[in-house]
């Protein structure tokens, strides 16, 4: 697996970043501030109750639960899920319009300008990770007031998904470009990491071999959701390995 | 588009009343067909100007009162936006100077109702076109502000003189070998 990682972090171009995501399984209490903290950051909508009831709720991190064992020994494990930001991403190829695809710091891009809602691309997804807006969003006032502005309202018609905080790592580039500095190992933190309570989520540059994110990737303990797919996830997964 | 000519002529209005009946100043200019030649084509310039609710006027500033874009358009070298400047600032020099300009007048009514200026906006993106626009980075690169919104500094209210279209956007992008990564303006 550090291998695979190694490999990942060395396709980008000189002095790109390469962004990629560290999950610690054994950290994760599943508490789901992350989930909060994504739509209120990325203006994700709630979906409504009759919508919901059609399995049309937007979520670009959730909580998968899975449980070990018999009631009442019972072992729940939690495992956040967003988009895995894949190198071999199944939804790009798919899509007619060359709206989603990889830019050169390997994050897996959606414009929604571009978008006309064919959804083959969430189709496509094995994560199940995103998401077509049947309607456009709607917040009740005063919620109206709360959006973030560095962040568009996507329309009806298209699809959306988690973009690692790509708004985030902007501002984070812009802020060091009029300090006059390079981007340090921890600027850039996206919502879920953010918020992480028990710190469980760790982001940054594989590519840079003193990061954080990159030490944890060459622990031993790091692996991919649905790995034999061969998408090559840019977010990995801690766990004790066995 | 016809808003300008209206807002010039309501702005003649008290002065000409005035005119006609006690200074020769006004009558003169009433009559000189010059000066009805030279505002026939202020009329004109101004044509595609947005209403103002103020004949706010850029030259004076930059001419006569020495300002620079940035005393009122504060972030437009150092934020995303460069904003437009409060009303406060305004009275910071008009509650002093020119106080008796008939536009001052008016922006001090604004003042003394303790309200911000209504100004009409010119420039921007539609909510819909999901475009994440940012002075900072082009002012780093030294792009002049007339790049982007003509010679403002020979304007009176700020007139769209050039239009911004993901084209304009990419080409110079291009030329200065800028990022045209759909994700750097899209997201
Ligand atoms: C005295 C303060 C002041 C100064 C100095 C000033 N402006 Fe303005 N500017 C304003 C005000 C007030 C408005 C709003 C009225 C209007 O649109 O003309 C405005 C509007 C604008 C707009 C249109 C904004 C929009 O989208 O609605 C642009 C562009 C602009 N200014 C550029 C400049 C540039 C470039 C300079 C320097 C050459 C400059 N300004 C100097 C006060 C100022
Ligand atoms: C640094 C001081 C200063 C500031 C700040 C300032 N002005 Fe002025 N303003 C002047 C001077 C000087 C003149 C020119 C007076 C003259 O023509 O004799 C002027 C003229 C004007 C005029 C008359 C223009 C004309 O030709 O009729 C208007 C209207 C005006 N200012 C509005 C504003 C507004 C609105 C603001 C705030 C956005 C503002 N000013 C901020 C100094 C200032
Ligand atoms: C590369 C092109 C570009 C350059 C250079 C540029 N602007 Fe802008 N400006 C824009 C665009 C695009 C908008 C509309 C922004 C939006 O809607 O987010 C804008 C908006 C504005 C506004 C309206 C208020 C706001 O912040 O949205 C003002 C005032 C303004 N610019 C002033 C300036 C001044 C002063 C300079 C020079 C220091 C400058 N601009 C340089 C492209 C530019
Ligand atoms: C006159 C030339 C010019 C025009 C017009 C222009 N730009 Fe730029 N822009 C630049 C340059 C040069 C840079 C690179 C600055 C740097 O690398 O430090 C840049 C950088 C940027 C960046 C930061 C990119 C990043 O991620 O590092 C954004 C965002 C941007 N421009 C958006 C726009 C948008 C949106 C428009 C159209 C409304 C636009 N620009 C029009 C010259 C221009
Ligand atoms: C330098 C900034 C910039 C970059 C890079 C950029 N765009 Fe745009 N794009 C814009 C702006 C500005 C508009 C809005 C123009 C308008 O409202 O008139 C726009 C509008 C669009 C639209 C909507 C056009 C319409 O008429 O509604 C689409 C689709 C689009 N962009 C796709 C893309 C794609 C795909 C890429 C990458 C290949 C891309 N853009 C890269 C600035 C950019």
């Amino acid at each position: 697996m550090a291998e695979q990682a190694t490999q990942q972090a060395e396709q980008g171009a000189e002095r790109t970043p390469q962004w990629a995501m560290a999950i610690d399984l054994d950290r994760c209490t599943g508490c789901e501030a992350c989930v909060v903290a994504c739509a209120s950051e990325n203006n994700v909508p709630t979906a409504g109750e009759d919508q919901a009831a059609m399995g049309r709720t937007k979520h670009w991190i959730r909580i998968d639960r899975y449980y070990e064992g018999e009631f009442p020994d019972i072992k729940v494990k939690y495992r956040p899920v967003m988009c895995q930001q894949c190198d071999e991403a199944p939804c790009e190829p798919v899509c007619p319009v060359n709206a989603t695809y990889q830019n050169a710091e390997g994050l897996n891009v959606q414009i929604y300008n571009r978008c006309i809602g064919t959804r083959y691309c969430a189709n496509n997804c094995p994560y199940t990770v995103r998401f077509f807006n049947w309607f456009a969003p709607e917040w009740a006032e005063p919620l109206n007031l709360q959006l973030n502005p560095d962040v568009s309202i996507r329309p009806s018609g298209v699809v959306e998904k988690c973009t690692f905080c790509a708004h985030k790592i902007k501002r984070a580039k812009l802020d060091a470009d009029a300090d006059g500095r390079d981007l340090a190992d921890g600027d850039v933190q996206p919502a879920c990491v953010q918020s992480c309570p028990a710190e469980a989520m760790v982001f940054g540059d594989m590519s840079d071999a003193d990061s954080k994110v990159a030490r944890q990737l060459g622990s031993g303990r790091a692996g991919q959701l649905l790995e034999s797919l061969g998408t090559k996830p840019r977010v990995f997964y801690l766990e004790k390995a066995d | 588009m016809k808003g300008k000519p209206a807002a010039r002529a309501s702005r003649l209005g008290p002065a000409s009343a005035a005119g006609l009946s006690c200074t020769s100043l006004w009558g003169e200019f009433l009559v000189s067909p010059a000066m009805l030649l030279a505002l026939l084509l202020l009329v004109v310039q101004t044509a595609s100007a947005a209403e103002q609710p103020i004949g706010f006027s850029h030259t004076a500033h930059i001419e006569k009162a020495r300002m620079q874009c940035t005393d009122c358009h504060e972030g437009a070298t150092s934020r995303d936006s460069a904003g437009l400047p409060s009303i406060r600032k305004c009275m910071l020099c008009h509650q002093f100077i020119a106080t008796d300009l008939p536009e001052v007048v008016r922006l001090s009514e604004y003042w003394e109702r303790k309200r911000e200026v209504p100004w009409e906006r010119i420039y921007g993106f539609a909510k819909t076109a999901a475009v994440q626009f940012r002075h900072a980075p082009h002012a780093r690169a030294e792009i002049a502000c007339s790049q982007c919104h003509g010679d403002v500094a020979s304007m009176t209210v700020a007139v769209k003189a050039v239009t911004h279209t993901m084209g304009s956007c990419i080409q110079c992008h291009r030329e200065n070998s800028a990022t045209d990564d759909c994700l750097a303006c899209h997201y």
